[in-house]
């Protein structure tokens, strides 16, 4: 040890120093490579719509629309599985995205299942638009799935509701673009349109819960 | 004797301040919201109220035996042993109170941002930090405190100031909560919020003079109290109590609510920064007075040999609670509920046993 000491030139006091050096660049290196919770953004798709219908095979049907992340060249073709009759539609930019329906227990269950489907894991973390059928609203039964998907982490409070006439199944598949190429941006337009023309409400995802919960309103 | 350096009531000020203010940013709303229903936000000005008074006990015991720390009063109180045994309990509150905070924080992490880290590897990485600028020191903690209060307040008032759209002042109502006596009673039993300012006693050495400690004490106080009531006040306008009840961090949510378009929306990152470094300098702050008082209390003359023992094992308490809700519900809970003994009961008593026995600084 001595020797050592020798060889490089150090006293005790700067030994104590180059060991903390050596001690905190390895803290960095291993801390800094971000290796152990990684998450590609290749890995994830993003979903923009979801929606929510009574389920026949299971208690909910649940259906996603997101971003199949091709070119908007034309020959991309989206392709759309939808578990019972899939459908390929639209131009371009309308290829590039799909929606995909399954029937489930629950939200997180409908999304495991998505997840086993897709090549990428589903996130919900740019989702704009909550679609409800009107059976399912009517129903009484909404508390029961929305209160697991308000607590999951991914998903914020600002995504907007919307009640549809009819399966919201139809309304997700509806949901393609007109002008423009992306759909949330559409998304977010039309929902501003709200408070414009005042043709449908506005309402959030927070706001939906709180007024479920609440005895205010 | 220990050498922990000089700095102002400015510094000091803002140190207590900070590490008061942090604990809105973890699941304490949630708890009060749980407790007092809508009335969280005046139940925090009775909670200042009472630490003012409990505040003024170890003022007392400070003025009346002056130039010395609050370790050392107990020993000339009490005497050597019995001081010990008060100082060492005073000592592992403090430990505890650091392990449970920073656990409550990697908890809370992981709900939001990284829910596949592995806890220990989040707390390891926090540990180092603290360990780091325990070393630098008490005065550069207290200038880093004075520092980063301009960018914490700025960040609260921003966030608090955006939120303005989701405010609902139906929210408010019923206005007693659960009850005007449940509100008083929880209020001073959840005094020990504000129960930091008695780190002002621990580490009074570094004050300069009485009048600084004073200064510093009641107006930490009063700003923490300001700010926490308006804190309070804007997630209880934002979110239903009832709704208030579910959320694990809502100065978070309340963050995440904010949207005006497609330019400003999803500015939770600045909620991120305000909320990682004050709780930094409430964790470092707590791990330093523990160090500080196990230093004054064996006369200690340096405490960096004690700082690494002493970090793990604060990492050691903070892998105990089995859960994020074992935490919240009870270790949170129990810290919050009996903290005042420690900050305020104790100097109380230790006050009217100088003033009966009539123990003198000399004695």
């Amino acid at each position: 040890m001595l020797k050592m000491l020798k060889m490089l030139n150090l006293n005790k006091f700067s030994l104590f120093k180059f060991l903390l050096l050596v001690a905190a660049c390895i803290l960095l290196i291993t801390s800094l490579t971000s290796c152990t919770d990684s998450t590609e953004v290749n890995d994830m798709t993003y979903v923009i719509v979801v929606g929510i219908d009574k389920g026949i095979i299971n208690k909910w049907r649940l259906t996603v629309e997101f971003s199949t992340m091709k070119s908007n060249n034309g020959n991309s073709g989206g392709q759309t599985s939808d578990g019972k009759n899939g459908s390929s539609t639209g131009n371009a930019s309308q290829n590039d995205y799909t929606t995909v329906t399954v029937d489930a227990p629950s939200f997180f269950a409908g999304i495991n299942i998505i997840n086993t489907l897709v090549s990428r894991k589903l996130n919900f973390a740019h989702t704009k638009m909550i679609v409800i059928s009107d059976e399912v609203a009517k129903d009484g039964l909404l508390g029961q799935f929305i209160a697991p998907i308000i607590r999951y982490r991914q998903m914020r409070r600002t995504s907007h509701v919307v009640i549809s006439k009819g399966p919201a199944v139809e309304f997700v598949k509806a949901c393609k673009l007109l002008i423009g190429k992306t759909l949330s941006t559409s998304i977010e337009t039309i929902i501003e349109e709200s408070q414009r023309s005042g043709f449908f409400p506005h309402v959030t995802l927070g706001r939906f819960y709180n007024n479920i919960k609440s005895f205010f309103y | 004797m220990i050498s922990e350096g000089k700095f102002g009531p400015q510094e000091a000020i803002c140190l207590i301040t900070i590490s008061i203010l942090s604990k809105i940013f973890f699941t304490s709303p949630r708890q009060v919201a749980e407790i007092v229903g809508t009335a969280g936000w005046y139940m925090t000005l009775i909670s200042a109220f009472i630490a003012a008074i409990g505040f003024t006990f170890v003022f007392f015991l400070l003025k009346k035996y002056k130039n010395k720390n609050i370790i050392e009063i107990y020993e000339i109180v009490y005497g050597k042993y019995i001081g010990i045994i008060i100082s060492g309990l005073t000592g592992i509150f403090f430990l505890v109170n650091a392990s449970v905070n920073v656990r409550e924080f990697g908890d809370v992490l992981k709900v939001y941002m990284l829910p596949i880290t592995p806890l220990e590897y989040i707390l390891i990485i926090f540990a180092g930090v603290i360990l780091t600028l325990c070393i630098i020191g008490l005065e550069s903690i207290a200038r880093l405190s004075k520092l980063s209060s301009y960018f914490i307040f700025a960040g609260i008032i921003i966030v608090l100031l955006l939120s303005v759209q989701n405010y609902d002042i139906n929210h408010l109502f019923p206005l007693l909560g659960y009850g005007l006596g449940n509100t008083v009673l929880h209020g001073a039993a959840r005094s020990s919020v504000y129960g930091d300012v008695f780190i002002l006693a621990v580490i009074a050495n570094s004050l300069q003079g009485i009048n600084h400690i004073k200064k510093s004490g009641y107006f930490s106080i009063i700003i923490s109290g300001i700010l926490a009531s308006v804190n309070l006040l804007a997630f209880i306008l934002a979110f239903p109590y009832s709704t208030a009840q579910e959320i694990t961090s809502p100065m978070y949510e309340l963050s995440a609510l904010i949207d005006y378009g497609r330019f400003i929306q999803r500015i939770d990152p600045i909620f991120f920064f305000v909320w990682i470094v004050s709780s930094f300098i409430l964790i470092t702050i707590y791990i330093y007075s523990f160090i500080s008082i196990y230093c004054k209390m064996f006369k200690y003359p340096d405490l960096k040999p004690v700082l690494f023992p002493a970090i793990i094992m604060f990492l050691v308490i903070a892998l105990i609670p089995e859960d994020v809700s074992t935490v919240v519900t009870g270790y949170i809970q129990s810290i919050r509920e009996y903290g005042w003994i420690i900050f305020y009961f104790i100097p109380f008593i230790t006050f009217i046993t100088s003033l009966i026995f009539k123990k003198e600084a000399d004695a």
